[in-house]
């Protein structure tokens, strides 16, 4: 598993480690079932702060990435990547069912809903 | 989550000083950066803490025991590394342990040689011929070698190279990673601490400021900045403290939302870290 | 109290130029024409003292270390003085075992008990001063002091005449020595606790 924290970077450090992680068990990068670090031994390595590692461990959790067992550690979810994908996209397909919904009751063009797509999108890189 | 050290309305009168009605917790297995200037009244909370100074009014339980009345046992569970660590300078390292291990009931030699050890530190030298890293370092092998479950830590950085500093947050961390133990660790260093404090206690002339999780704080505070011309009253009543200078103004919020709405481009958001946050709320305003 | 008592005199162990004394001040009485009046009320008094000033020596750097650690101070108040009464006994124990053996190898002068009991009742009233001073004065006082003091008092010490031979004056005398040197304990020991219960950092 490899995370890399940035001080530079805006974004905080608790959704950096959930999204690297996030991003190596969707590439396949963590295989499923794989025993990942404990939350304080993760805070040690990376050298920041248990509450920070636990969080991001949470919403790893939330979101259906990892899994606790107690007593025993925290694990990679054993459902497959395509339905952890599955999930993501049906998460993306309800938000984006409101959007359009909201946009045209608002009388957004889909022109420039994809517009302003395109600039969020760019402004995030 | 288990409550290791409770301040409840802590007060303590000085001639020229009060220590007025601090509260604040700290539960186990975590870290909390004790954090304010010079004389804000850090000291004397741990001094109160350690019942080195008698209290005027408030209550301080450690592992659920009122630290007076359960002396002895919460002392035993305590370890301390002051700033001014003055073991006896003519004893050897190990002869001033010889004195203190006494002392504790659960005291570990091998914990202690293990220490010694690895920061290279000869039991047989007088304390007098240590410099003051390596002090600071002995003291924080005898705090680490009677299994205590909270170390309290007042100042053990200042006046130390940043080799050593960081070497020191290394073995905390160590100490922290159980999830038994709590470190409370008081410091105008805020850069020490700062990365893995898990919560942050500001005091500022004897009055807490807030005890908060790092993290909410990081999350809710911001820094906006702009230009002379738009500062207003509206931005002056959403900012905690501003500061001016010939150029423009930055200012500590917990509102940026609201501002970042109204006045949209043309002010500057910034994330501050946690001493910006400390050296807004405590300083002069300019 | 065990352990602080046990402390305590490790803390006199290390005092190397102590020992030293303690061995040469023997060494004297043993091997050199003595009075051994003279002898018991200078030495107990003189180690008890330095004995003292010893522990207090390390203790009055060490307070804020010392009240950190699992310690209640009136227990710690306690021991001292505790330990004070174990110096004079110890060192009323030697100093006798030092007579006995001077005595019998005909070095010394078999002394009247009276006198006998006359010199052990002035040299614990004399610790006890000695030793709660030390106890309650910080390292203020350099070690040899004591030495010097007790010097000073036993050279400008002659029992007078009329007291000699009475034997029934000088057990008067030794009951007077041994009451007022049990008021100094008592005001030691008040006044080493009062010192520890009120201080503060």
């Amino acid at each position: 598993m490899k995370i890399l924290i940035s001080n530079s970077n805006k974004q905080p450090i608790y959704e950096q480690i959930s999204f690297q992680v996030k991003e190596q068990i969707l590439r396949g990068a963590l295989a499923k079932d794989e025993l990942m670090p404990s939350i304080r031994n993760l805070a040690k390595e990376l050298q920041v702060s248990v509450i920070t590692t636990k969080r991001a461990y949470e919403e790893l959790e939330r979101d259906g990435f990892i899994h606790t067992v107690p007593g025993k550690g925290t694990y990679v979810a054993g459902q497959s990547l395509s339905s952890i994908k599955e999930k993501k996209y049906k998460i993306i397909e309800e938000d984006l069912i409101k959007i359009v919904d909201d946009s045209k009751m608002l009388n957004i063009s889909i022109d420039e809903l994809i517009d302003r797509i395109t600039v969020i999108y760019e402004q995030e890189e | 989550m288990e409550t290791i050290l409770e301040i409840k309305n802590l007060s303590k009168n000085y001639p020229g000083f009060k220590l007025d009605n601090v509260s604040f917790n700290l539960s186990k297995g975590y870290i909390m950066g004790f954090i304010g200037p010079n004389g804000a009244g850090k000291t004397t909370v741990i001094k109160l803490i350690m019942n080195l100074i008698k209290k005027s009014s408030g209550e301080i339980k450690i592992f659920g025991m009122d630290n007076m009345k359960y002396e002895k046992e919460v002392k035993n569970k305590i370890g301390f590394v002051y700033d001014d660590c003055n073991f006896y300078e003519n004893f050897s390292l190990m002869d001033n342990a010889k004195v203190i291990a006494d002392f504790y009931e659960d005291w570990s030699w091998s914990d202690f040689d293990n220490y010694l050890n690895r920061f290279k530190l000869d039991k047989d030298q007088k304390t007098k011929e240590l410099s003051k890293g390596m002090k600071i370092q002995f003291a924080l092998a005898i705090a680490l070698s009677h299994n205590a479950e909270l170390l309290i830590m007042d100042e053990p950085t200042s006046g130390l190279d940043p080799i050593f500093r960081h070497e020191i947050v290394n073995i905390l961390q160590e100490y922290i990673e159980d999830g038994n133990r709590s470190i409370l660790f008081s410091t105008h260093i805020i850069s020490d601490i700062e990365k893995m404090a898990d919560y942050i206690t500001f005091i500022n002339e004897g009055k807490l400021i807030f005890s908060e999780e790092k993290n909410i704080l990081e999350d809710t505070y911001r820094i906006v900045k702009g230009g002379l011309d738009i500062l207003d009253s509206n931005i002056e009543q959403e900012c905690i403290r501003i500061k001016k200078n010939k150029y423009g103004f930055s200012g500590l919020t917990l509102n940026h939302e609201k501002l970042q709405e109204k006045y949209g481009l043309n002010i500057m958001i910034d994330k501050p870290d946690i001493e910006e946050i400390m050296i807004y709320m405590a300083g002069e305003d300019s | 109290m065990k352990k602080l008592v046990k402390r305590n005199l490790f803390l006199i162990s290390k005092n190397f130029y102590l020992c030293i004394f303690y061995i040469l001040t023997i060494v004297t009485m043993l091997f050199l024409k003595e009075d051994a009046f003279t002898f018991l009320v200078f030495f107990i008094p003189a180690m008890t003292s330095i004995s003292a000033s010893a522990i207090e020596k390390f203790d009055s750097k060490n307070y804020k270390i010392t009240f950190s650690m699992p310690v209640i101070r009136n227990e710690f108040a306690n021991t001292k003085a505790v330990t004070l009464l174990l110096l004079v006994g110890v060192n009323a124990a030697v100093s006798l075992i030092t007579y006995i053996i001077a005595v019998l190898s005909g070095k010394v002068e078999i002394l009247p008990f009276s006198l006998l009991v006359l010199g052990l009742s002035f040299s614990y009233l004399l610790s006890m001063l000695g030793g709660g001073l030390a106890l309650t004065a910080g390292d203020k006082r350099p070690n040899y002091i004591y030495i010097i003091l007790f010097i000073i008092i036993f050279d400008n010490m002659n029992i007078p005449s009329f007291v000699l031979g009475n034997d029934i004056l000088i057990y008067l005398i030794s009951v007077i020595f041994l009451a007022i040197g049990r008021t100094v304990y008592v005001i030691a020991k008040e006044n080493i606790l009062r010192i520890c219960l009120e201080m503060e950092f």
